[in-house]
């Protein structure tokens, strides 16, 4: 077992309930020495006791839970310590049990060590980093469907595909006088297709799973006055940036987190671009066209109560080859804007100040993001899993064109099998090991 | 009583055996060969056949390292085949009937001709350790010879136990006594032992088999040789028109099902006295009615045991039924409705010492000088055991003469791939080979062992010079054309469309250097081999550098070393049965320790990080 470690699980402040979570080595003993308890502690019961100092003094009184290895999250000793939730006597206790010859724990050890002590796969030692940073409802509980192996249960039938088809083409090579079954070149395409298949739908996922964990980019940009600080307060649904009459009062650019339909959306607002002598407003243009280029979506905003300007047409040009949506803002004056002078058909009217069009405005953004939400999806990949995915798909696709073109000679097919197959593996953290030759015996009757 | 000094001590003259006591001789190494029967020396036990997909490939290993199987092979064929031919080359691999008498009558005397040789007809019953190293060994009859290394090779005979039907008879072949005293050896020094089990079909009178219905299976022409030096040298393929014997193929009948199904408890296993663990692929017939039951028949060669010989091999049809039941059984069979058998068919059951018991060198690691090679280290085959019979013999005179031993690595050779599965996988059934089992099976072929590995052999001394001259020549050559045609362009116009390409990439287009010649008049290669090797390698040279992109992984995993002295309780991380598995195997790299089973992605990243690896 490796050396004690020791943190507190719960967030910094105040709280009904603060716990200090100790991994490793003798870490029973370590909290015995502060932890008093009656009786004899048995893994996995809940024993009340008094926490005192090294001189004696009371501390706290709370409750003990001992995790006995390898019954625990990190496959180690573990004591999980419930305080009161006041962070001086968490501090006090972290302390105690550090002179006792715990360390403390670095960020993500606890789970780092369940993923070495082989508690968890790949994927769900992701899920646990995921579940912790969910920003929304959402997003937490993709990661938890991920962390029960939901993505493992989607990855892991494609690459028992793989490993069926892997045993055809071996027992060919491998078998080449005895009268096994082989698959026709339509057979073989037929499963090839079959894991594309598969692989492709995850791959499907993956810019709904990057929103879902990155946040959607979203940047506002428009000439002064048009009312992007309004629209932007309107879709946080509070007061943050400076709203005046006076143009150019939004300086710097302000980001800011929401969500829609459970898609943490992260705005960035921006100065108005356009051309300025003011050197301050200037390194705040700057910034924007920055901006401009990370984000995922621009909402280009107009004010449909008055005419368009040069200025206006301007931005247009700067925005129009990125994603965008026009919105045009102050729906609720009389219209005197020309927007067929915009030629897109991405153009939504609203009114940050009544909320008319607000609702149109957020399906437009997560469609426009890419993002797909559907219930029956339970999985949507992250950035690892996709660059993976693709260079499975890739290795499939070489695949299925050498039997559209003809009959390859086996050892030549599975090259690109075993490499399809190793990055499924990868995904799930798996070297590929010899599964094969029992896949083989279990599938053809073998020996002359 | 002192009798006699060796180098090496070899028991066993089988195909391991054999390898390993020639190639410690004609190292120089002063060697015994320990045989209970000196007429039995390179005995065929089973089928009369050398070679098979990946087995071939081996030979040709063993053979570029200076071995002698291929040679023999040669000298006693009666009909040769390249498998797989209709597939790429990388998966060839040569095959051949064995006239079994002339195999044996050609080993023994090349064994007893060899300088440095010496065959004595005894029981080594004990071995003596002195301070943690081999000294001597001592025999049934109480004589004692000194030695510095020892290599075992005792194949199905140690405790070996014949079943037939349940008829149980003591002995290491039929009608051969089995090897009993170095058992009580392993135990003393805490070696455990496995018990393995295979078997061997009954041989029939050929006199009484009617052939006139029967598919005919004939030899190649020309038919591929499996040594390089075989004339004509210099070449893997004999002279067209070689004289050669055919097979047969026959099928079992749904009444041949019956009569298993019907006598299945009557046979050792089924009848549950065999307890040890026979192989998957090698499988008795009741074993493949029973796991395929709906297969409607199976497929049986029937291959002669010789020329001098009526009886023939039945090849599918081992069985541990009871001989009156053999006799039914096989007379269910087209072709041999009014066979007669002259042996009765039977499984053995024999000791073996698990694999994991040594280093990638052959040697224990309990014991120094002390080496395993063959079925007593839980594979089967001829080729198998010859392939670990070379090295363990190279190591063991290596030992003799106070050098450090060798290991053949995974991206070098088959029997690299095979010691290193053995000694880090260890063995839950007779292991056999399989291209499969090789990661590297683009670059392992049978048209370049002579090229991977016969610097090796020169180097040890059991390749000659000329030899290897005339190797190092070809390979020069091979480079050179190879080189011209990465170079050399032509114009080929597909569907009307004139198009530029090197010979090169033709050669992965269907194209081969006879058609090159004839369509564009360009010189090719006029020695045999050195066109067809050029010929594969520009047609595999992209796919074996994808295969060995797709290994970088494996590679970095291969070249970080795990120092000796790695303490495995203090690298963290580890679940106790990782530790425990690590302490006990004691991997020489990371990548070898990957492959033991039981060592998860996560204990590799742990070693990874212990030893300061991890990107």
């Amino acid at each position: 077992m490796r050396e004690p470690i020791v943190a507190v699980a719960t967030p910094y402040g105040e709280g009904a309930i603060g716990i200090v979570r100790l991994s490793g080595r003798g870490v029973l003993d370590i909290v015995k020495r502060f932890f008093k308890t009656k009786g004899e502690i048995k893994p996995r019961y809940a024993h009340y006791g008094e926490l005192y100092d090294e001189e004696g003094n009371l501390l706290d009184e709370g409750v003990l839970i001992y995790y006995k290895a390898p019954r625990s999250y990190t496959g180690e000793d573990m004591v999980e310590l419930n305080l009161h939730g006041n962070p001086a006597i968490l501090k006090r206790a972290v302390e105690l049990f550090v002179k006792a010859g715990a360390r403390l724990a670095e960020p993500g050890e606890f789970t780092k060590r369940a993923f070495l002590s082989g508690k968890l796969d790949l994927t769900q030692a992701e899920a646990v980093a995921e579940l912790i940073s969910a920003k929304t409802e959402l997003a937490r509980r993709v990661a938890l469907k991920q962390l029960k192996g939901e993505l493992s249960k989607l990855v892991k039938p494609l690459r028992e595909k793989l490993l069926t088809l892997s045993a055809y083409l071996e027992a060919e090579i491998e078998f080449a006088e005895e009268d096994l079954p082989t698959l026709s070149r339509e057979e073989v395409l037929k499963m090839v297709r079959e894991v594309l298949k598969g692989v492709r739908e995850l791959l499907k996922t993956a810019r709904t799973g990057k929103a879902l964990r990155e946040g959607i980019k979203l940047a506002i940009v428009g000439r002064p006055n048009v009312g992007k600080s309004s629209l932007f307060n309107a879709l946080l649904k509070e007061e943050r940036a400076i709203v005046t009459e006076i143009a150019g009062t939004t300086r710097d650019y302000i980001e800011e987190t929401l969500q829609i339909k459970g898609v943490p959306v992260k705005l960035v607002d921006t100065a108005g671009i356009r051309e300025t002598e003011d050197p301050v407003e200037r390194i705040g243009v700057e910034r924007s066209k920055k901006k401009l280029e990370e984000a995922d979506l621009v909402l280009f905003v107009v004010d449909l109560s008055s005419p368009l300007t040069e200025e206006d047409l301007k931005i247009y040009e700067l925005v129009k080859e990125k994603e965008h949506l026009v919105v045009a803002n102050k729906a609720d004056l009389p219209q005197r804007a020309e927007l067929e002078k915009i030629p897109t058909e991405n153009i939504i009217k609203v009114s940050a100040l009544t909320g008319e069009g607000l609702e149109e405005l957020s399906e437009r953004i997560l469609s426009k993001a890419g993002v797909q939400l559907q219930d029956s999806v339970n999985v949507y990949v992250s950035l690892r899993h996709e660059e993976l995915l693709k260079k499975a798909e890739a290795a499939l696709e070489r695949l299925e064109k050498l039997y559209k073109e003809g009959e390859p000679s086996p050892e030549i097919a599975m090259l690109e099998v075993r490499e399809a197959s190793d990055y499924l593996g990868e995904i799930l953290g798996e070297i590929t090991t010899e599964e094969l030759l029992g896949k083989i015996f279990s599938t053809f009757c073998i020996g002359k | 009583m002192l009798v006699d000094e060796f180098d090496v001590v070899v028991i066993g003259g089988g195909h391991a055996g054999i390898e390993a006591a020639l190639a410690a001789a004609r190292m120089g190494a002063k060697t015994a060969m320990f045989v209970l029967n000196a007429d039995t020396i390179g005995q065929m036990s089973c089928n009369p056949a050398i070679g098979g997909i990946a087995k071939g490939i081996v030979v040709r290993e063993i053979d570029a390292l200076g071995g002698e199987m291929g040679k023999a092979i040669d000298h006693a064929g009666i009909q040769f085949k390249m498998l797989n031919t209709r597939k790429g080359k990388a998966v060839w691999s040569p095959r051949a009937q064995a006239d079994k008498k002339r195999y044996r009558d050609y080993m023994k005397r090349v064994c007893e001709n060899q300088e440095n040789l010496h065959i004595r007809q005894e029981e080594v019953v004990d071995v003596v350790v002195k301070d943690g190293r081999v000294a001597a060994v001592k025999t049934s009859l109480g004589v004692e010879y000194k030695t510095k290394a020892v290599v075992v090779t005792t194949g199905t005979f140690l405790n070996g136990v014949i079943y037939v039907g349940d008829k149980v008879i003591k002995g290491g072949r039929m009608g051969e006594p089995r090897s009993e005293g170095l058992a009580e050896f392993y135990k003393r020094h805490g070696f455990p032992l496995l018990r393995f089990k295979t078997g061997t079909p009954a041989r029939l009178d050929g006199r009484t088999i009617d052939y006139s219905n029967l598919e005919r299976a004939p030899g190649d022409d020309p038919p591929p040789k499996f040594s390089f030096w075989t004339e004509p040298v210099g070449s893997y393929w004999f002279e067209k028109g070689k004289p050669q014997v055919d097979c047969f193929i026959t099928y079992t009948t749904p009444k041949t099902h019956e009569i298993i199904r019907k006598n299945l408890h009557r046979t050792a296993l089924y009848g549950g006295l065999i307890k040890g663990i026979g192989p998957r692929y090698c499988p008795s017939i009741e074993d493949k009615v029973v796991k395929f039951p709906d297969k409607e028949r199976h497929q049986i060669f029937l291959e002669p045991e010789g020329l001098d010989t009526v009886e023939v091999y039945p090849n599918g049809l081992s069985t541990s039924l009871p001989e009156e039941v053999q006799w039914e059984m096989y007379r269910s069979i087209p072709g041999l409705e009014k066979v007669e058998l002259i042996r009765p068919a039977y499984a053995i059951e024999y000791d073996v010492v698990p694999p994991t018991e040594l280093f990638p060198t052959l040697e224990t690691k309990k014991i120094r000088g002390l080496f395993h090679a063959g079925n007593f280290n839980g594979t089967t085959g001829y080729e198998e055991a010859a392939g670990q019979g070379i090295l363990a013999g190279i190591n063991a005179a290596l030992r003799a003469f106070g050098k450090e031993p060798i290991y053949l690595r995974r991206d070098e050779s088959y029997i690299g791939v095979m010691v290193d599965d053995l000694t880090t996988k260890g063995v839950t059934e007779p292991y056999r080979l399989f291209t499969s089992r090789s990661e590297y099976r683009l670059y392992l072929r049978q048209d370049n062992a002579i090229l991977r590995l016969s610097k090796l052999g020169h180097e040890l001394g059991l390749i000659t010079d000329e030899q290897y001259r005339l190797v190092q020549e070809l390979a020069k050559e091979i480079e050179s054309w190879k080189e011209r045609y990465k170079k050399e362009k032509v114009t080929v116009s597909i569907g009307g469309e004139k198009r530029s390409y090197t010979v090169a990439t033709l050669m992965t287009m269907h194209y081969d250097l006879d058609k090159v010649k004839e369509e564009f008049g360009l010189p090719v290669p006029e020695h045999p081999y050195v066109k067809e090797e050029v010929e594969i390698e520009l047609k595999y040279e992209p796919y074996v550098e994808r295969e060995r992109k797709l290994n970088e992984k494996l590679k970095k995993l291969e070249d970080t070393p795990l120092p000796p002295d790695i303490n495995y309780d203090e690298v963290p991380g580890l679940t106790r049965e990782a530790r425990e598995k690590l302490k006990r195997f004691r991997p020489l790299t990371v990548g070898q320790a990957a492959r033991i089973d039981g060592i998860t992605p996560a204990a590799v990243t742990a070693l990874l990080a212990y030893l300061g690896k991890l990107d």
